[in-house]
């Protein structure tokens, strides 16, 4: 039986999914998944290699079309809206391998970010807030990006994510290819993030030790159907993952 | 060596490598952004002659106005094959090599239609006044001269737009990581649109600079659009300057491979040269290397 430690209707649900099935062509991925993600809250979404963790946040921000179910975000039915739009939106996403454009400058990638803002001043403004958190991509914005080491790459796909304001990050990942130091650090800067601009996250991850920290509820994803929810209390007690996975 | 032809040559070779310049960057733009290898880039070539053509004889279009319809004629055409054949391709996850085959059929179909509807004779534009001047022992024309300048002055434009511009970073982020870019909100089919107006223009001023001066057929948009390839390819994907540096590089050798061999041997000496440079460098001449 899955638990399920809240309930959607009783919380202020910035995101809902609900039964949702979506994979490529006749290739099901996901199967009947729902989740919700509430206004200001960390979601993390375990699994193994394969469990369907990066589907689920491409269908979320409609990268992969839905075969069924229903997404709504904000209170508005998406299932039908373009990625385009749902960055326009309110949602970001952040893949988990070459989060960045290697050969563009820093201030082009944070740039890239607004790409739904034509007002320059406001672009400039958020680049200036950006390098407020990542002090390091202000140094280097006129580095190309592809040279930076695997931390800083991280830094900066975070920041490109920023610079739309979103409501609701999605991120695929955000620990491969980084030091556990590192790890911890850039953990510490999105929790942070989330409660400073009430903004919710929705992370997936292998890394149960480092997403546990810092989530308020997690699920967990297996061959494509979430099969345990908890909350992140809960989720640190627990020693034993991977009968679950 | 006779030096007096090896100047002549290079001036010859430079006006040649001038357009293939153009028809580098014309290709390249589009096969770097989409990965479309868009065979029927002939369309446009083809289109903006057989466009001026019809706008001077059947309209009646002053000459300067004539070349004007057909330049829109050629962007239209390119942006049509994008909007009506390879976007719903796209969207129903066809693969590069479907979407080649459906650009190779387009490519051979068009010349067929041409000849229906304009018959199989050759077409000519009115011939503007063309004197030519001598540089000591070099003769240029002004219509090769203007050539020259116009397609150094596009290739320009484009490189600066998409190095320079906000939009034309947008076109770099779909050429290098197209998965990013949709993620940032990028409209794919948007950019994609914009490239192929940009390629189709650069490709049909090439096919309105080659009939002010020759004859428009039916099949004349395959030759150039395989040039365009081979130059951009040897210059660098991705890059505008390499491509045009691969277009002039191939009008250089094709010209001064006539000081010791026939001209029928100038193919191989581009195509030698093409082989011999790949093998050395196979992103090309200015190209990346993948990382």
């Amino acid at each position: 039986m899955l638990q399920t430690p809240t309930d959607p209707q009783t919380t202020t649900s910035l995101l809902t999914a609900t039964g949702i099935t979506a994979g490529y062509g006749k290739q099901r991925v996901l199967s009947d998944v729902s989740l919700h993600v509430a206004a200001g809250e960390v979601v993390g979404v375990l699994g193994h290699n394969g469990a369907g963790k990066t589907t689920l946040l491409k269908t979320l921000i409609r990268m992969v079309p839905l075969t069924s179910g229903e997404i709504e975000f904000q209170g508005r039915s998406v299932s039908r809206t373009s990625s385009v739009k749902m960055v326009r939106q309110g949602m970001s996403i952040t893949p988990a391998t070459t989060p960045i454009f290697r050969d563009l400058k820093v201030s082009q990638n944070l740039e890239l970010g607004a790409s739904g803002v034509t007002d320059r001043t406001e672009v400039r403004r958020r680049m200036d807030e950006v390098f407020e958190i990542f002090p390091i991509l202000g140094d280097r914005r006129e580095s190309i990006a592809g040279r930076f080491s695997g931390g800083q790459q991280r830094q900066l796909s975070l920041g490109i994510a920023l610079m739309a304001h979103p409501k609701l990050m999605l991120l695929d990942e955000p620990s491969l290819g980084i030091s556990p130091a590192v790890v911890e650090t850039t953990f510490k800067i999105i929790k942070d993030l989330a409660r400073e601009r009430d903004m919710s996250v929705l992370i997936v991850e292998q890394n149960v030790k480092a997403i546990t920290s810092i989530v308020d509820r997690v699920y967990v994803l297996r061959n494509g159907a979430i099969v345990l929810e908890e909350t992140g209390a809960e989720a640190q007690q627990r020693e034993i993952w991977w009968d679950l996975f | 060596m006779d030096l007096n032809l090896f100047a002549q040559l290079t001036v010859s070779g430079i006006v040649v490598g001038s357009t293939y310049a153009l028809l580098g960057v014309s290709f390249g733009v589009i096969y770097a952004t989409t990965r479309i290898f868009h065979l029927a880039h002939a369309v446009a070539y083809a289109g903006a002659a057989y466009g001026a053509v019809w706008a001077s004889e059947a309209l009646g279009l002053p000459f300067g106005l004539a070349l004007l319809f057909g330049l829109a004629t050629g962007v239209v055409l390119g942006v049509l094959i994008e909007i009506v054949f390879y976007r719903p391709m796209r969207k129903r996850n066809a693969t590069l090599l479907t979407i080649f085959l459906v650009s190779l059929g387009i490519s051979v179909a068009f010349p067929n239609l041409l000849q229906i509807v304009f018959g199989p004779d050759n077409k000519t534009l009115p011939r503007p006044d063309n004197p030519t001047y001598e540089l000591g022992s070099v003769t240029i024309s002004r219509q090769d001269v203007i050539a020259v300048l116009v397609a150094w002055a596009l290739i320009a434009a484009v490189a600066t737009f998409i190095v320079k511009t906000r939009f034309g970073r947008s076109v770099t982020a779909m050429r290098t990581n197209p998965t990013m870019a949709e993620a940032v909100g990028i409209d794919g089919n948007r950019v994609y649109t914009v490239v192929f107006v940009i390629g189709s223009f650069l490709i049909a001023v090439a096919g309105l600079l080659f009939t002010t001066r020759g004859v428009a057929t039916p099949t004349m948009g395959l030759q150039p659009t395989l040039t365009g390839f081979i130059a951009a390819f040897l210059g660098g994907i991705g890059s505008q300057w390499g491509a045009a540096l691969g277009g002039l590089a191939l009008g250089l050798l094709s010209s001064w491979s006539a000081l010791y061999l026939q001209v029928d041997y100038g193919p191989v000496v581009v195509f030698g040269a093409m082989f011999l440079v790949l093998l050395i460098r196979p992103q090309g001449l200015l190209g990346k290397a993948a990382a």
